[in-house]
C-alpha cells in the first residue's frame, strides 16, 4: 500500500491500469481530459496492458468499445457531458447488447450555453439507458468504484457508468491508497464473459426480432439489473477483505434521534457529511448507486430510524418537474407505511453547494408534507 | 437467443440462422422498378431490335441468351450483320465520350455464333394451318420464320429457281458471302419451312388454288419493275437494267458486259452495280453518272465511299440524253449537265459531253408491279409486305414486315389481341440524362475487335447493362447477383431510391406505392 496524491482523474486512469483492460477508445473532453492523458501515458510507457485508440469522436470511443468488448474484450472509455450526449445512441446500444464496459463520465452542464460547472444533468438524462451508474464523492471512492465496476459490470453482463463531478473531483488531489499492482490484478482475474462475435461460430447477433422477443430482454435486462445491489454488496465483501475499505450502494451516517437527513450523491455529499455536525438531530445518506436505484436499501434505513423528513441535494433539474434525485426518492418511498417528507434543494446549473447554504436551506425548509423545492442561487 | 446462465432466460438477440426471415421490403412505400427507357440505338434501328439488351448478353458472354432477346425482333442478325446499314450507330451516346459502339459487328458475332451453334433437332411436329408465303426475300423468309417457330406449315413460293429474293440476286456476295446467306436458309429448310421455286402466282399456281391450299396468304413479292429513263438508245444491245445485271452476276453467271462501263443512277444498286462490274474480268474503268449532287445520293454514303476507293470514277449532276449505238449496239452516251432550281431539277441544253462506253447500267430506281393485286378477287384477305408496299427499301425493313405480318396472322387465327405495329415514339435517352459519374465502364475508349469487350462499352441507355453500381450503394442488400446479372429483390428492398439515384444507365424509375 502507499499513498499518492492524485486527482479524481488521475485515480480513475490508474484504477484501470490496476485492472488491466484489453482496449481503451477515449476521446478528450473538459474535465474529463486527464483521464485520457494519463491513460495515454500509461500506453506511451507500456504500462497500460492493451491497447489505447484514438478516435475522432465520442460515438466512436463507444462504438469501438462496444465492438472490443463484443469479441470478449474487457474494455474501458471515459467521457463528460456534450461528449456523454453525443454517444447517447451507442449508449442504449450497448446495455441492448449486453456487453460488459466501464465507462466514466465527469459531470459538467450541457449547453446551451457553454458551461463547465459541474450539473448532474449529463448522467442523469442517460438514466433510462440500461446502464448502472454510481457516483463518487472523492478520489479513493473512485478508483476503488471504477475497479470494482468491472467485476459487476461483467458479472451481470451490463455495462456500468461511474460518474464523479468536474472540477470539484477531477482536478482536486487527494491522497490516495493505490493498490499494489499484482494485488489488484489478482483481485480482478481474467475477464469470464463469452465473446459474442466468434469468426469460428458465424451467427447474426441483435438482429431484427419481434416485440415478443425484445419484451422477453427487456425484462431479463430489468430483473438482472435488479440483481446489483446484491452483487455489489458481494464485490465490497470481498474488497474489503483484500483492500480493507468498503462502500454500499447507499453509506449513511445517521446519529442518535435524527429525524431528518439529507441525500446527496457526489461531491456534495462530502460537503454534507463535513457540515453534519454543525447541525442538530440531523442525519445524512450519500446516494451511491442511482441505477439500479436502491429502494429497498433507502426504505430498510428509513423506517429503521423512523424518518420523517428527507432534504435532497440536487445538482441537476429536470425542466418541468424539478431535481431528478427528489423524483426518484418520492417514486421509490411510494407505498411505505409512513412515507418522509421529501424537500428539493436544487443547485442546477452545477452550482457548489456551501455549508452555509445547507444550513440556511434546512432552517428555511417547513415541515410540510409536500414537495418543497429550494433553488440554491436564492441561498447565497 | 444465448440463455443467461444464472436464469436460463435469453440475454441476447442471437441466431445462428439468416435474418433473411425478416422480409424488410414489406416496410417499403416507395419501388425502384426497371422499365427500359428507349436507347438512341434501338430508335435508330429499322427492327425496333432491343440493342442494349442483347449487348448486355454477349457482355456476360451469354451467346445464348443474346440470341433469345434479338431473336424477339430480328431472326436473322447474320444477314443484317452483313447487309444492315446500322441507324443504330449514328447516335449512339457513347460516341459524345469517346468512340461510339460498335454495334454491328456484335450483332454480325451473334448471328454467326447462332449460324455455328445450331444443330437439327428432331422433327417438330408442325400442326397448325398451312400458310402461303409468296416471295423468298427477306421480308418472306421472316415472316416464314415467325409462322414456322409458332408451329405453322409455311410453304414459300418463289418465282426464280434461286431462293433468297434481293438477298441472293440483288446485293453482291461481297456485301453478303453466299454461304452465310444458304446456311440461314439450310436452317430454315430444317426448321421445316417448305420452298417451291420457280412457281409464279397466277402462271404456274392459280390464286384460287392457292387459297385453297392455304388458310393465310403473305404476299411479300418485292419491287422488281425497273424504271425507265425514256431516251433513245435505251432497249439497245449492252444495255442492262441494274436489277438484271445483279440478278446474272450474283447468280454467277457472266452477265455480258465489254468495257469501259457507265453506271447511271445514285441508289444502292447503281453502287452495287458499279462495284460488281469493276470485279469482272476484262472490265477496267467503271463511270457513275447521278443526276443530283453527292450529298443528295440516296446511296449509303460509306459505300460511295468504297466505290471511289475501287476506282469507280463519280459524275455528278449530268443526266442522260440519249444513248448511242453502233450496229445497234452501245458505243457510248450523251449527258446534260443538269442544276436543282426551285422548280426541281433543271437540264441545261446548252452544256453537255460525251462519253464512249461498251456497257451501259440502268439503275434508276425499282417500282412495285401492282398487277398482282389486281388478279385477286375483292373478297379474299392477304397480308402484305416488304418493298411490294413500301417500294424498294431496306433488308431490315423487310425483317421488320415480315415479323409484323406473322404476327398479325398468328393474332387473328389463334384470337389473340393484336400486336403492337408503331414503332416507340418517345424521347430516346440522351447523354445528359446519362449518370456517367457514377459508372463504371468508362475505361476502354477505343472501340474493341473482341464482342465481349465491346459490347462491355455500351452504356445502357435506359437499359440495365450489368455494371454493379446498384449492388455496390444498396443499403439492404437488396440486390441479388443472378448468373451474372443485378437482380431486385424486392424482399428486402426498403424503397430508399439509391439505386434508382445512382443508376448510371437510368435504367431505373421510382415509383410509389409497393
Amino acid at each position: 500500500m502507499a499513498y499518492e496524491l492524485m486527482s479524481g482523474s488521475q485515480a480513475a486512469a490508474v484504477a484501470v491500469q490496476r485492472v488491466g483492460v484489453d482496449l481503451v477508445a477515449a476521446y478528450p473532453i473538459t474535465p474529463q481530459t486527464a483521464i485520457v492523458e494519463t491513460l495515454a501515458n500509461f500506453e506511451g510507457r507500456g504500462e497500460l496492458g492493451g491497447e489505447f485508440v484514438s478516435v475522432e469522436s465520442e460515438y466512436a470511443a463507444l462504438a469501438c468499445s462496444y465492438g472490443a468488448a463484443a469479441a470478449g474484450a474487457r474494455v474501458f472509455t471515459a467521457t463528460a457531458s456534450h461528449g456523454l450526449a453525443y454517444m447517447h445512441e451507442m449508449i442504449h446500444w450497448c446495455s441492448g447488447a449486453r456487453v460488459p464496459i466501464v465507462m466514466v463520465n465527469v459531470n459538467r452542464t450541457i449547453g446551451a450555453p457553454w458551461s463547465l460547472d459541474p450539473d448532474q444533468g449529463d448522467s442523469l438524462s442517460q438514466r433510462d439507458t440500461g446502464w448502472m451508474q454510481i457516483y463518487c464523492s472523492g478520489a479513493q471512492e473512485v478508483l476503488d468504484t471504477v475497479m470494482q465496476a468491472f467485476l459487476l459490470s461483467e458479472e451481470l453482463l451490463l455495462p456500468c457508468m461511474v460518474v464523479f463531478d468536474g472540477f470539484y473531483i477531477s482536478h482536486t488531489y487527494e491522497a490516495v491508497d493505490v493498490p499494489d499492482l499484482e494485488k489488484a490484478r489478482a483481485f480482478i482475474g481474467p475477464p469470464v464473459f463469452a465473446a459474442q462475435v466468434q469468426p469460428e461460430k458465424p451467427a447474426n447477433i441483435h438482429a431484427l426480432i419481434t416485440g415478443d422477443m425484445q419484451a422477453e430482454l427487456v425484462r431479463n435486462r430489468h430483473e438482472t439489473m435488479l440483481r446489483a445491489p446484491t452483487v455489489f454488496k458481494e464485490i465490497n465483501q470481498r474488497f474489503a477483505e483484500t483492500f480493507g475499505r468498503s462502500y454500499g450502494v447507499i453509506d449513511s451516517v445517521i446519529p442518535p434521534g435524527a429525524k431528518k437527513i439529507i441525500l446527496a450523491a457526489g461531491a456534495t455529499a462530502e460537503t454534507v457529511r463535513w457540515t453534519l455536525p454543525e447541525l442538530e438531530e440531523t442525519g445524512m445518506v450519500q446516494l451511491r448507486m442511482f441505477r439500479p436505484f436502491p429502494r429497498e436499501d433507502l426504505c430498510n434505513l428509513f423506517e429503521a430510524h423512523d424518518i420523517e423528513q428527507v432534504v435532497v441535494v440536487d445538482r441537476n433539474c429536470s425542466t418541468g418537474m424539478g431535481g431528478i434525485l427528489a423524483q426518484e426518492l418520492q417514486a421509490a418511498i411510494y407505498g411505505m407505511g409512513k412515507p418522509p417528507a421529501v424537500k428539493d434543494l436544487i443547485l442546477a446549473g452545477g452550482i457548489d453547494l456551501t455549508p452555509d447554504m445547507l444550513i440556511k436551506a434546512l432552517t428555511e425548509t417547513g415541515s410540510a408534507d409536500k414537495v418543497e423545492q429550494k433553488w440554491g442561487v436564492d441561498l447565497r | 437467443m444465448l440463455p443467461d446462465i444464472t436464469t436460463q432466460k435469453p440475454v441476447y438477440a442471437y441466431g445462428t440462422k439468416s435474418s433473411a426471415v425478416n422480409k424488410t421490403g414489406e416496410w417499403r412505400f416507395m419501388t425502384p422498378e426497371r422499365v427500359p427507357g428507349l436507347s438512341p440505338c434501338r430508335q435508330g434501328c429499322l427492327l425496333d431490335g432491343e440493342v442494349p439488351a442483347w449487348l448486355e448478353a454477349v457482355k456476360r458472354e451469354q451467346w445464348e441468351e443474346a440470341w433469345q432477346i434479338m431473336r424477339r425482333n430480328n431472326p436473322f442478325p447474320a444477314l443484317t450483320g452483313y447487309t444492315c446499314f446500322h441507324p443504330c450507330t449514328e447516335n449512339c451516346n457513347r460516341s459524345q465520350l469517346d468512340s461510339g459502339i460498335d454495334i454491328p459487328s456484335v450483332e454480325k458475332a451473334i448471328g454467326l455464333w447462332r449460324l455455328d451453334q445450331y444443330k437439327p433437332g428432331q422433327q417438330r411436329d408442325l400442326l397448325k394451318d398451312e400458310i402461303a408465303v409468296i416471295g423468298s426475300g427477306p421480308a418472306g423468309l421472316s415472316c416464314a420464320y415467325y409462322l414456322n417457330q409458332a408451329g405453322y406449315r409455311v410453304t414459300v413460293y418463289e418465282k426464280s429457281d434461286q431462293i433468297g429474293g434481293m438477298l441472293s440476286l440483288g446485293i453482291p456476295e461481297y456485301r453478303l458471302p453466299r454461304s452465310i446467306l444458304n446456311k440461314e436458309l439450310n436452317l430454315l429448310k430444317e426448321e421445316g419451312v417448305e420452298f417451291i421455286t420457280g412457281c409464279e402466282i397466277g402462271k404456274n399456281l392459280s390464286l384460287d388454288e392457292l387459297y385453297k391450299k392455304h388458310s393465310e396468304v403473305f404476299l411479300a413479292p418485292g419491287a422488281w419493275k425497273s424504271r425507265k429513263a425514256g431516251i433513245p438508245g435505251e432497249d439497245s444491245k449492252g444495255v442492262w437494267n441494274a436489277l438484271d445485271f445483279l440478278s446474272e452476276f450474283n447468280s454467277g453467271k457472266q452477265p455480258e458486259v465489254k468495257d469501259p462501263v457507265i453506271v447511271i443512277g445514285g441508289g444502292n444498286a447503281a453502287i452495287d452495280s458499279a462495284r460488281s462490274a469493276l470485279r469482272m474480268s476484262g472490265v477496267n474503268h467503271v463511270t457513275l453518272v447521278y443526276r443530283r449532287s453527292r450529298a443528295e445520293m440516296p446511296a449509303y454514303q460509306p459505300e460511295v465511299e468504297a466505290a471511289e476507293n475501287e476506282g469507280v470514277e463519280l459524275i455528278f449532276n449530268a443526266l442522260p440524253g440519249k444513248i448511242e449505238t453502233v450496229d445497234g449496239r452501245v458505243s457510248g452516251a450523251e449527258f446534260n449537265y443538269s442544276k436543282t432550281n426551285r422548280q426541281g431539277l433543271a437540264v441545261d441544253k446548252s452544256s453537255s459531253f460525251h462519253k464512249p462506253c461498251g456497257t451501259v447500267i440502268m439503275a434508276l430506281g425499282q417500282e412495285q408491279d401492282g398487277s398482282i393485286f389486281s388478279s385477286l378477287d375483292k373478297d379474299v384477305s392477304f397480308y402484305a409486305g416488304g418493298d411490294l408496299v413500301t417500294g424498294p427499301a431496306t433488308v431490315s425493313e423487310a425483317i421488320r414486315a415480315g415479323r409484323v405480318a406473322a404476327e398479325a396472322m398468328i393474332a387473328r387465327l389463334e384470337n389473340l389481341p393484336e400486336p403492337e405495329l408503331c414503332l416507340p415514339e418517345e424521347d430516346p435517352v440522351s447523354f445528359e440524362d446519362l449518370y456517367l459519374e457514377a459508372s463504371l465502364n468508362l475505361d476502354i475508349k477505343d472501340q474493341q475487335e473482341m464482342p465481349e469487350k465491346e459490347a462491355s462499352r455500351c452504356l445502357g441507355c435506359g437499359t440495365c447493362n450489368s455494371c454493379g453500381i446498384c449492388y455496390l450503394f444498396c443499403p439492404d442488400m437488396a440486390i441479388d447477383i443472378v448468373d451474372g446479372r443485378y437482380e431486385l429483390n424486392m424482399d428486402y428492398c426498403k424503397g430508399c431510391g439509391i439505386c434508382y439515384r445512382e443508376c448510371p444507365s437510368r435504367a431505373l424509375i421510382l415509383k410509389g406505392g409497393k
